[in-house]
C-alpha cells in the first residue's frame, strides 16, 4: 500500500516536459525531497528538544554531546534547511526565467504564499537552540519585522513578552513545529495538485512517467547522500547560551535575514521599498507584457527577467556586506570569522 | 422574489453571510492570542548613594541604566530606539551592536540609523531611594 501511495504521487501518463530536465531543472522535486528531510529529522529532533526557557539550551547540549547522532541529526536538519532555502530562490527563479508564472497564475500567488511561510518557519526554527547566535538573530528578525507597517501586531502575538521569554518560545516552538509545517502540508499539496491538474506550463506529448520515476530515485539518492555528506563535514554550530543582557558584537541575524538587516542599517524605512517589490511580486503576471507561453529569458519579456536578476544581485552583494564586511558596532571593514 | 436572484448573486450572498458568521469567532479567537499585560509600577529601586557623580549604574534584567551627571539621576532604557537591540554603555557614549547606532551620554543621537534619543523613565526620588517608575518621559 505504502510503495503504491508513493508511487502514485505521479500519474501513470505525464508530459515529456516533466520527464527532460532543462523546463523544470528538477526544484520542484528536489523541494519535495527536502521537505521530507526536513520533517523526519526534525521530528527526531522532538524526542530531546525541551521548549522551556531554562532548559532549552540544555536539552540541545544534551543532544549534541551525549546522544548518538545527536549532532549529526541536528546538523542534517540545518543543512537541510539551507539548501531547501536555496532550491526554494531557485524554483522561483526558474519560474520567473521561464515565464511559468505568467502562465500559471494560481500556482505563483499560491506560491508566493507558501513562500512567505517558509521564511517564517525558518525563522521561527532560529530561535529554539536558545544560544547567543540565535537569540540575537531572532531578536534583530523580530525587530526587522517591527519595522513593517503591520509589524507591531504581529510583534504582540508573535513574542508577547519578548525574545526567549516563556510565551515567547512556547509561541515560536508552536509555529516552527506544528502551525505553519500545517498550513505548508496543507498549500504545498494544493500546489501539486494544481501542477497536476493544469499540467505543466510548456505543452508536450504525453509520455510513460517511468524514466521520470527512475530518474527521481535517483535524484533522491544523490540529494540524500550529499545532504548526509554536508552535515557530517559541516556541524551545526552551537554558542554559549543566551545571554539577553550581553549582545554578541555585531550582533548579526539569520544568513537570509542579512541583506535586510544590510538595508535598515541604513535607514529603517527603506524596508518599504522591500515590502513594496514583495506586494508587486503578487501582481507580476498582471505587470508583464509578455505574449509568448513558456520559454527561457523571452525577449517580450526583458523587463521582467532582467528586473528580477538585478533584484537578485542586489540581495547578493547585500548579503555579502553584511555577512563579511560588518564588525563590531556595525563598521565597514574586512572581517572574516 | 427569489426566483429572481442569479447564480453569481446567490454566490456572492452566501459568501457575505459566511463571513459574517466567521468574523465573530475570529476577533474573539484573535483577542484570545493577546495576553493579559502584567504591570509592574516600580521596576527598579535603590539607594541613591550608591550611584556615585559621574557614575552609572546598569540593571541587565529591566534594561535599565541609572546614571548620575550634575547631580541629577537619570534612568535611561538601554532599547536602541532604531530597532530595539540593546545598547551597551562604551566610554562615554552608547553603542548598538545590530545595526551601528550611537548616543551621547545624554542620550542624543550621535550616530544613525537611529533618528530619536534614548528614552528615559519616569524616577521619584524619596528618603533617600530611588525608584524607577514604568513609564516613559516625554523628552
Ligand atoms: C515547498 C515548496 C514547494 C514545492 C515542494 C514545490 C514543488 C513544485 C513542483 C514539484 C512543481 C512541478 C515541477 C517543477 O517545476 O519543478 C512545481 C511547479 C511550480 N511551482 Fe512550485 N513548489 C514549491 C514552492 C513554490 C513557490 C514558492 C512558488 C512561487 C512563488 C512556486 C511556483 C510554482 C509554479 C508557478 C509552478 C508551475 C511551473 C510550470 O507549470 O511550468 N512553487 N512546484
Ligand atoms: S537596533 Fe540599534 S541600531 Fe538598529
Amino acid at each position: 500500500m505504502f510503495e503504491h501511495f508513493f508511487m502514485h504521487m505521479l500519474p501513470k501518463k505525464v508530459s515529456e516536459n516533466g520527464v527532460r530536465f532543462k523546463p523544470t531543472l528538477y526544484l520542484g522535486a528536489m523541494l519535495v525531497m527536502l521537505f521530507m528531510f526536513l520533517s523526519v529529522s526534525g521530528l527526531l529532533l522532538l524526542f530531546y528538544y525541551t521548549p522551556e526557557r531554562s532548559q532549552a539550551f540544555a536539552s540541545i547540549l544534551f543532544l549534541e554531546e551525549k546522544v548518538f547522532l545527536g549532532s549529526f541529526f541536528r546538523s542534517f536538519h540545518r543543512m537541510s534547511s539551507h539548501i531547501f532555502l536555496i532550491v526554494l530562490s531557485a524554483h522561483m527563479l526558474r519560474v520567473i526565467f521561464s515565464g511559468a508564472y505568467k502562465v500559471r497564475t494560481y500556482s505563483w500567488r499560491l506560491g508566493l504564499f507558501i513562500f512567505t511561510l517558509i521564511i517564517f518557519e525558518a525563522y521561527a526554527g532560529y530561535l529554539l537552540p536558545m544560544d547567543q547566535l540565535s537569540w540575537w538573530a531572532a531578536k534583530t528578525g523580530l525587530e526587522l519585522m517591527k519595522s513593517l507597517p503591520i509589524g507591531g501586531i504581529l510583534e504582540s502575538i508573535l513574542a508577547p513578552d519578548g525574545i526567549g521569554s516563556r510565551l515567547t518560545l512556547t509561541r515560536y516552538f508552536a509555529l516552527h513545529i506544528v502551525v505553519i509545517p500545517m498550513f505548508l502540508i496543507v498549500l504545498v499539496s494544493v500546489h501539486m495538485f494544481a501542477v497536476r491538474r493544469q499540467g505543466l506550463s510548456i505543452e508536450g506529448m504525453k509520455v510513460s512517467s517511468d524514466k521520470l520515476k527512475s530518474r527521481l530515485i535517483i535524484l533522491f539518492v544523490v540529494m540524500f547522500m550529499s545532504v548526509i555528506i554536508l552535515s557530517i563535514f559541516i556541524g551545526a554550530p552551537l554558542t554559549l547560551e543566551a545571554d539577553p543582557t550581553t549582545p554578541p558584537n555585531p550582533a548579526k541575524s539569520a544568513w537570509f535575514l542579512l541583506w535586510l538587516q544590510e538595508i535598515v542599517s541604513w535607514r529603517t524605512w527603506y524596508i518599504n521599498f522591500v515590502m513594496l517589490v514583495y506586494i508587486t511580486m503578487f501582481f507580476l503576471p498582471e505587470l508583464s507584457r509578455r505574449k509568448s507561453g513558456f520559454g527561457w529569458f523571452s525577449f517580450d519579456d526583458r523587463p521582467v527577467w532582467i528586473s528580477v536578476l538585478l533584484m537578485v544581485i542586489i540581495i547578493l552583494v547585500l548579503t555579502i556586506i553584511a555577512m563579511f564586511f560588518r564588525g563590531a558596532d556595525w563598521s565597514f571593514g574586512l572581517y572574516f570569522s | 422574489m427569489a426566483g429572481d436572484i442569479g447564480e453569481d448573486e446567490m454566490i456572492s450572498r452566501r459568501n457575505l453571510l459566511r463571513s459574517l458568521i466567521a468574523a465573530p469567532f475570529l476577533f474573539l479567537t484573535g483577542k484570545y492570542l493577546f495576553p493579559p499585560s502584567e504591570a509592574k509600577g516600580v521596576l527598579v529601586e535603590v539607594e541613591s548613594d550608591k550611584i556615585p557623580e559621574g557614575g552609572a549604574m546598569v540593571f541587565h534584567d529591566e534594561n535599565i541604566i541609572l546614571v548620575r551627571a550634575d547631580e541629577e539621576v537619570i534612568a535611561f532604557s538601554l532599547e536602541c530606539t532604531h530597532l530595539g537591540c540593546t545598547v551597551a554603555l562604551n566610554g562615554e557614549e552608547f553603542a548598538c551592536p545590530c545595526h551601528g547606532s550611537k548616543f551621547a551620554s545624554d542620550g542624543s543621537v550621535i550616530q544613525g540609523p537611529a533618528t530619536r534619543s534614548l528614552d528615559r523613565y519616569v524616577t521619584k526620588i524619596t528618603n533617600n531611594k530611588i525608584q524607577v517608575i514604568e513609564s516613559k518621559k516625554d523628552v
